[in-house]
């Protein structure tokens, strides 16, 4: 009886520690498996460098010619050539609204703008330009190409100042909202 | 003469050790070979994205010419580039493919270069710059260089 006794506990035992064993065995899996997935490679933000760098993307973009004749009638007809780059002609923009000018008699020159971010990025982003004025910060962005954009949970975004008028200094926002699933991108 | 019955239920006391044993063993070594896998994957990938960029940084630095900083290329000196001479000093007898892509006004092929006719594999590395040049009507246009290694 005794001995039956000893067998049984000593089961038990081996038991106990065959299934410490095998908790070890998943733990020590799981770590190296959450390991590999933190790699870079592994993150979708990876993606996103060198093929979409929203910061090289704003840059070119700003130094880029509009390519296209744009009449701004503003009381007066502006006329800006074809290379007229995009960093001036928001610089003209914003100082029309900057005195009191409406946002509707730049509606040709704001799609020409937008169509010339949508060229330069990926087409798996869905760029938005965002205009504010680096000493008002209380109040929203002076201008908006698109004029609205439903935000998503995931984006990129890089921002640079551009001047404007006398000593306002405005700082263009360029943000990447991707069309697909983060990890297809 | 004595029975080994401790001997036979021992046994089979044993069975769910040796079912647990062999599960956590087998588990671990599922894991450390998927990781090490990956791990070999991931350097593998590391090394063509190098690569890649290291391409393109001399394609781009052909273009944008150290000796004159400030002047920007022209789109016909990128057109007329030869990148199979470029990119062979610097791809490590990797097969590569180069292309030059005027992305704004118009999306137009302007120059490619590559060793080899074949089609890449799984593994590819990849880089894409962009910058600007000036076009034969003296306006300031976007060129992307991109480019494959395998």
């Amino acid at each position: 009886m005794c001995g039956n006794s000893d067998s049984e506990s000593s089961a038990q035992l081996a038991v106990m520690d065959a299934i410490v064993f095998f908790i070890g065995a998943v733990l020590v899996s799981n770590i190296l498996l959450s390991y590999v997935v933190t790699l870079p490679n592994h993150s979708p933000e990876s993606s996103i460098v060198g093929d979409t760098d929203p910061a090289e993307i704003l840059r070119t973009f700003l130094a880029t010619s509009l390519c296209e004749s744009v009449v701004v009638d503003l009381g007066q007809k502006f006329y800006l050539d074809d290379r007229t780059t995009a960093a001036e002609s928001l610089a003209i923009e914003l100082l029309a609204l900057e005195v009191g000018h409406d946002l509707n008699q730049f509606v040709h020159l704001n799609r020409l703008i937008y169509d010339m971010i949508r060229a330069v990025c990926n087409q798996a982003y869905e760029p938005h330009l965002l205009v504010f004025d680096v000493d008002d910060d209380l109040s929203g962005p002076v201008l908006s190409i698109p004029s609205a954009h439903e935000a998503t949970k995931s984006a990129y975004a890089s921002s640079t100042e551009i001047p404007g008028s006398g000593a306002t200094v405005y700082l263009a926002e360029l943000i990447l909202y991707p069309t697909l699933l983060p990890e297809l991108v | 003469m004595k029975a080994d019955d401790g001997g036979v239920a021992g046994f089979f006391e044993d069975l769910p050790v040796l079912m647990f044993v062999l599960v956590g063993v087998v588990t671990l070594v599922l894991c450390c070979t998927w990781v090490s896998r990956n791990l070999n994957a991931v350097q593998v990938q590391e090394e063509l994205d190098s690569l890649a960029e290291d391409i393109v940084d001399s394609v781009m630095s052909r273009l944008l010419k150290p000796e004159t900083p400030g002047l920007a290329p022209s789109a016909s000196s990128a057109q007329k580039m030869d990148i199979l001479d470029i990119a062979s000093r610097v791809s490590g007898g990797r097969h590569y493919l180069v292309a030059m892509i005027a992305r704004y006004p118009s999306c137009t092929w302007l120059n490619t270069g590559s060793d080899t006719n074949t089609v890449p594999p799984d593994a590819t590395g990849y880089c894409s710059r962009l910058l600007n040049v000036i076009d034969g009507y003296e306006r300031i246009v976007v060129l992307e260089v991109r480019a494959i290694v395998w």
